[in-house]
């Protein structure tokens, strides 16, 4: 079901994330988004060892105007000339994508040394999480009361279980093994213990889903600073080298980022479709990774992410992930950060932050031992984008 | 509240019908379930757009929907994101793929333990402050 490219894209392989940069994550940060996006931005260039002025390109991402732009960054940043920017009107399908572009700039000539950032006042100002938002097809969904993201996804999660037979306690497995790796990671949200029995026992938000099946939203921002691998190697973490890439809008994904009546099955997201191109492009196999950070707005995303990348067989990941195959010491560990359901929604750019910092052995108490190669993906429905990082090995 | 709880709804949400769309809710305010119909595949989609989304055709016509689908995924909404459904809770919301192949969405008749993947159900359209809104029943109500 998956397109393959003519031939491997000329950026892999050739260009890396050298460095990350976070705000902390907060319910109220008391800044503007500018503020935060600077912060970041100017934290992840720091990291990789450069100065803000050797920036030259930014791309970024946002929602119903909840960000500020690459221009405001460079300012911030008191940057002599972008020659590349892209400020993209996406949501969680965007993080992976947006290393991408930043990437292919680098790696044509554009600019040198790209930051990639999301930024967001997701909990005190605009919650793009669950709120209503312009939208063509809104029409069929706010009447009836059908209004928001966690309903949305609840209504994929509902045919992903009936298509493959998985009860509530495969989606509380997910809320479990990450609120594990949430207790190791001091910037997470949600860092108290969960049984399966109190999972079980907490009430629906949106039956299937649980607040412990849904992320936490947050104010904060996270960047990461895409350049040449050549470059990357003189500076100051071991590069995390951009190895696989792809991005899919396949057939039915709609008029607009909730429109999915016309896909054909709502137990499998983009990753079913891209998985081809993203294993091509890394000349890797889904059993090459070891680890995965998947972006996970909601919990069952992780299963049908899981399964669409071909990491597990389908209808295998909640067996699998209640194995414990999942967690520090498994086969394939995942969403080492406690994911979004437990670091806070920065909409899918701090899951390749934490794809970075893992790659980089920069994890702390959570740090994998096995951490050369990582799949990343972003995005949750219909379109979406998917990476492969890899340590330099040189 | 007991899952047999049959929820009506009450509140108005205004639809907000744009100039590709007007003609469905117009036909839904005659209790009328139109879809737009692909002259060039055949195939039927929803919602009403400039050109089918199976094949790029902008060549298509409104044609009457049976109103018969079965359910292919539901959720039950407890803690209601839009505040002004507060009262409605807790209340089903069903996807239904309609014999013509679309699917749609719509809130349900019927009592929360009777929903089933795969069970069959008939449109039902309904009026709040006067308002149309399309809606789904157990089939064999009619």
């Amino acid at each position: 079901m998956s397109l393959l490219y003519d031939r491997r894209p000329s950026f892999l392989g050739r260009t890396a994330v050298a460095g990350v940069g976070y705000t902390p994550l907060t319910k109220n940060s008391g800044v503007t988004v500018v503020n935060l996006a600077t912060t970041a931005c100017r934290n992840a260039v720091l990291d990789a060892g450069l100065e803000p002025s050797e920036v030259d390109g930014i791309v970024t991402f946002s929602m119903f105007g909840d960000s500020a732009p690459a221009q405001a960054v460079a300012a911030g940043l008191g940057s002599p000339e972008l020659s590349f920017a892209a400020d993209l009107s996406f949501g969680g399908q965007a993080p992976c994508y947006a290393v991408t572009l930043a990437a292919m700039a680098v790696e044509s000539g554009m600019a040198r040394n790209v930051l990639v950032y999301r930024a967001l006042n997701g909990r005190s100002g605009i919650r793009i999480g669950s709120t209503g938002f312009r939208s063509p097809t809104g029409q069929y969904r706010y009447p009836i009361g059908f209004s928001a993201y966690p309903q949305y996804i609840a209504m994929w999660a509902r045919r992903y279980m009936i298509e493959t037979q998985t009860g509530y306690d495969g989606l509380g497995a997910v809320a479990l093994r990450q609120r594990e790796y949430a207790r190791m990671n001091e910037r997470a949200i949600r860092r108290t213990p969960l049984t399966m029995q109190a999972y079980l026992e907490s009430p629906f938000v949106v039956d299937p889903f649980r607040t412990h099946d849904c992320t936490s939203e947050v104010d904060g921002a996270c960047a990461v600073l895409v350049t040449s691998l050549d470059r990357a190697r003189s500076l100051e973490h071991t590069p995390a080298v951009i190895e696989g890439a792809a991005w899919s809008t396949p057939r039915g994904s709609g008029l607009d980022i909730a429109d999915f009546f016309s896909w054909e099955d709502w137990s499998r997201n983009s990753h079913s479709y891209h998985a081809g191109r993203l294993w091509q492009s890394a000349q890797m196999e889904p059993s090459d990774v070891d680890f995965a950070e998947i972006y996970d707005c909601f919990s069952a995303v992780v299963l049908m992410s899981m399964e669409g990348l071909g990491l597990v067989g389908r209808g295998e990941a909640a067996d699998f992930i209640a194995a414990g195959e999942t967690g520090p010491q498994g086969k394939l560990p995942v969403n080492t950060h406690g994911g979004l359901l437990c670091e806070g929604y920065l909409h899918g750019m701090n899951t390749v932050a934490e794809a970075v910092l893992q790659i980089q052995g920069r994890s702390g108490e959570r740090q994998l031992e096995r951490h050369d190669r990582c799949a990343v993906t972003s995005g949750a429905l219909m379109d979406g984008s998917a990476l492969v990082l890899a340590r330099d090995a040189a | 509240m007991s899952e047999a709880t049959r929820t009506v709804q009450r509140t108005l949400v205004e639809p907000e019908p744009d100039l590709d769309t007007r003609w469905w809710w117009d036909a839904l305010a005659e209790d009328r379930l139109q879809v737009p119909r692909c002259r060039s595949c055949g195939r039927s989609f929803f919602p009403p757009q400039p050109s089918c989304p199976h094949c790029g055709s902008g060549e298509w016509e409104r044609v009457e929907a049976s109103g018969r689908g079965k359910v292919y995924s539901w959720v039950v909404i407890y803690t209601p994101l839009d505040p002004r459904f507060s009262d409605e809770v807790p209340y089903a919301v069903l996807a239904v793929e309609l014999e013509e192949g679309v699917r749609l969405f719509g809130r349900w008749k019927g009592t929360l333990d009777q929903i089933r993947a795969g069970a069959d159900v008939s449109a039902w359209i309904y009026r709040v402050e006067g308002r149309p809104l399309l809606g789904f029943e157990p089939a064999e109500v009619r």
